[in-house]
């Protein structure tokens, strides 16, 4: 059954310029999806949609088949979605601790430690750790949310191989063990034939690649 | 976590803006509260000249000169007739809101004597005693109700250096100047006998001087020479003349006197002295107004000179005052709003990712809020404790010892300095908090 679904959802820059042009597809709960795609298609735009950061110019989103628009954003970003952003987003004066802390109340320590940080790491500001490590943060931060759905882009971009392969393992967890809904935006391959349900994005319309 | 957390988390931790924002605070509260206390200071000032300058209103009874009567032997005199204030006359004015006293006056001439009955001279004029049958021991001066709020005393024409006034139930009593009782060789305590006509058969009455002043006009001054008090300059200017009793004035006055109960009645120029020289103009309007006065008969003066010239320097210091608060005031708002624009605005990326996480806007807002109390918590305390200090330094400088930083003070200014700064956020984030998530992420990565 969908947790989330697109209908016929359309959307342009500012400037009038069309990026998507009418996707409509289903995402089930307990699978990992992946967006392939060139760069500037519109896949961090769709990610962007999905977890109600914007808004299409028409069409329709639904989680558990409520219109997230008429439910409220504010409410589908806070309680059914959580991001991994490109640039990590975190915020400047919180610990990785208390980053992680924002959008979850479960312990952050164990899921910092088990993504490489150590107890030290954990409790120093981000700003004084490496670009790999803050991403690891973002990531702690999506993982430890109680939130259905993860939405992740190029959540492995500044990761060493290693740590990227953890990355992908516990994404994999996310979703199979633990029933989530998981997006994922990359350029890796590798990463994208790990998804169950890979979607190719092209000039503002979007395809199934493969599903396993 | 929630906002209290957040917004003490980041006040701490950004301890560079967070003590900018302090120090700004800091010195605006200062400067508006020595201000303030400033503005008070003079406020009181004026308050304290307005009950001390004595300012009040003199009605003068005019003189209708009648026709000339032939005394038969071919001299021809006329005579002025006036129409003294009767004493009701008197209440209906004195029942005026705003008139706190009054003061009868009568001028006259008396001839003075010490108690051996050596006439005292006046050396005014400069007469030869033994070329002269003119009397050389005349001076002119007022019998009063009450000398404090004769017109003279009121416009700071003298002053009280010794003694005491005269008032009313006073008997035998007389005040001169300090500068007669050098020349006389008198001072406090010591008596005077007097009598209008020695010629004449009229009653002497022995005076006790309770009280000396000083000149503080100008004597040279062709305009203090003559005056409503005076009678004429021949006797001399203010240093030469005497303030004495009614009571007394009833029994020298005894062989003139045209029938009446009180001598109160015969005075053609009463003083009348106001709370405050604010309502000056209104009171002497309504006094105008009184039915049962011909005011033909009657001329009102105001007596508020020194509250003018005071009140002028006064008024300009506390114009300059006022402008300067509304300038620090202005400058303050701008200050604090720009900064504060800029601060909201270097929290753009902060906001985006709260925003992507779930946080609604009241509660960013209220973060956003609170960081700026809790600034304003550790710096307006440390203004007031600084600016008492500065308070009474200016005050110091200035010679005043009235410029002190009150609770109140402290109390306005948080009572509008707040709300100021709640503004200044809620107005600086309107533009950011009006982009999506996306567009605040996206011009901030």
């Amino acid at each position: 059954m969908s947790i989330m679904r697109l209908e016929n959802v359309k959307y342009a820059y500012v400037t009038g310029k069309p990026v998507l042009r009418g996707i409509s597809e289903e995402l089930e709960a307990g699978k990992i999806y992946a967006i392939l795609g060139p760069s500037g298609c519109g896949k961090t735009t769709l990610l962007s949609l999905l977890g109600g950061l914007d808004s299409p110019i028409s069409g329709k989103i639904y989680f558990a088949e409520q219109d997230i628009e008429q439910d409220g954003l504010m409410k589908h970003r806070r309680e059914h979605v959580s991001f991994i952003f490109q640039s990590y987003n975190l915020i400047d004066y919180l610990t990785p601790v208390e980053n992680v802390a924002l959008t979850s109340r479960l312990p952050a320590l164990p899921v910092l430690q088990k993504l490489g940080l150590t107890r030290e790491e954990a409790k120093r500001n981000v700003l004084k750790l490496s670009g790999g490590q803050q991403q690891r943060v973002a990531i702690a931060r999506a993982l430890t949310s109680e939130a259905p759905v993860i939405l992740a882009d190029e959540p492995t971009g500044n990761l060493d191989e290693n740590t990227a392969a953890e990355i992908v393992e516990l994404l994999k967890q996310s979703a199979h063990q633990m029933n989530k809904c998981v997006v994922v935006v990359t350029h890796s391959h590798e990463l994208a034939e790990q998804a169950d349900v890979i979607f190719k994005l092209h000039k503002g319309n979007m395809q199934v690649l493969n599903r396993y | 976590m929630n906002l209290s957390k957040r917004a003490f988390l980041y006040v701490i931790r950004k301890r560079g803006k967070s003590l900018l924002l302090i120090l700004i605070f800091f010195i605006i509260a200062s400067l508006v509260l020595c201000g303030l206390a400033s503005l008070e200071a003079e406020r009181n000032k004026s308050h304290e000249l307005r009950g001390t300058t004595g300012a009040g209103f003199t009605i003068k009874a005019k003189e209708r000169w009648g026709d000339s009567e032939n005394d038969g032997s071919g001299n021809f005199s006329n005579v002025a007739e006036t129409k003294p204030l009767s004493k009701k006359m008197i209440e209906k004015i004195m029942s005026i809101d705003g008139i706190k006293a009054y003061n009868a006056n009568f001028p006259t001439v008396l001839a003075f004597y010490d108690e051996d009955g050596t006439p005292y001279r006046n050396d005014y004029n400069d007469v030869d005693p033994d070329s002269s049958d003119y009397p050389l021991n005349l001076f002119q001066g007022n019998s009063c109700t009450n000398t404090e709020y004769a017109a003279w005393f009121l416009n700071r024409k003298i002053a009280l250096t010794e003694g005491r006034h005269i008032t009313k139930s006073d008997q035998n009593t007389i005040i001169i100047s300090d500068k007669l009782a050098k020349r006389l060789g008198l001072k406090l305590g010591d008596k005077i006998s007097a009598v209008i006509n020695p010629q004449e058969d009229d009653p002497y009455v022995t005076l006790t001087i309770v009280g000396l002043f000083e000149v503080l006009a100008d004597e040279e001054d062709p305009q203090n020479s003559l005056d409503s008090m005076t009678l004429n300059d021949l006797y001399g200017g203010y240093s030469y003349n005497w303030f004495t009793d009614m009571k007394s004035m009833e029994t020298l006055n005894k062989n003139y006197s045209d029938g009446k109960d009180s001598l109160e009645e015969s005075c053609n120029l009463t003083d009348f002295y106001v709370n405050d020289p604010k309502n000056l103009e209104r009171i002497m309007q309504a006094v105008q107004d009184i039915k049962g006065i011909d005011w033909d008969d009657y001329e009102l003066i105001a007596n508020d000179e020194v509250y003018e010239r005071a009140g002028d320097s006064m008024s300009k210091i506390s114009s300059l005052i006022r402008t300067l608060m509304i300038i620090i005031v202005a400058i303050s708002m701008c200050i604090v709003t720009l900064l504060l624009t800029l601060w909201v605005r270097s929290r753009m990326h902060e906001t985006g990712i709260l925003l992507a996480a779930g946080i609604t806007k009241i509660s960013i807002l209220l973060q956003y809020i609170l960081e700026i109390m809790l600034l304003a918590l550790c710096s307006i305390p440390l203004a007031y404790v600084c600016s008492r200090w500065i308070a009474e330094g200016i005050g110091r400088m200035l010679g005043e010892t009235g410029v002190i930083v009150t609770t109140q003070h402290l109390a306005l200014v948080c009572s509008f300095g707040i709300p100021l700064l709640i503004a200044a956020v809620l107005l600086s984030s309107i533009p950011m908090m009006r982009l999506s998530p996306k567009e605040i992420l996206t011009k901030t990565n």
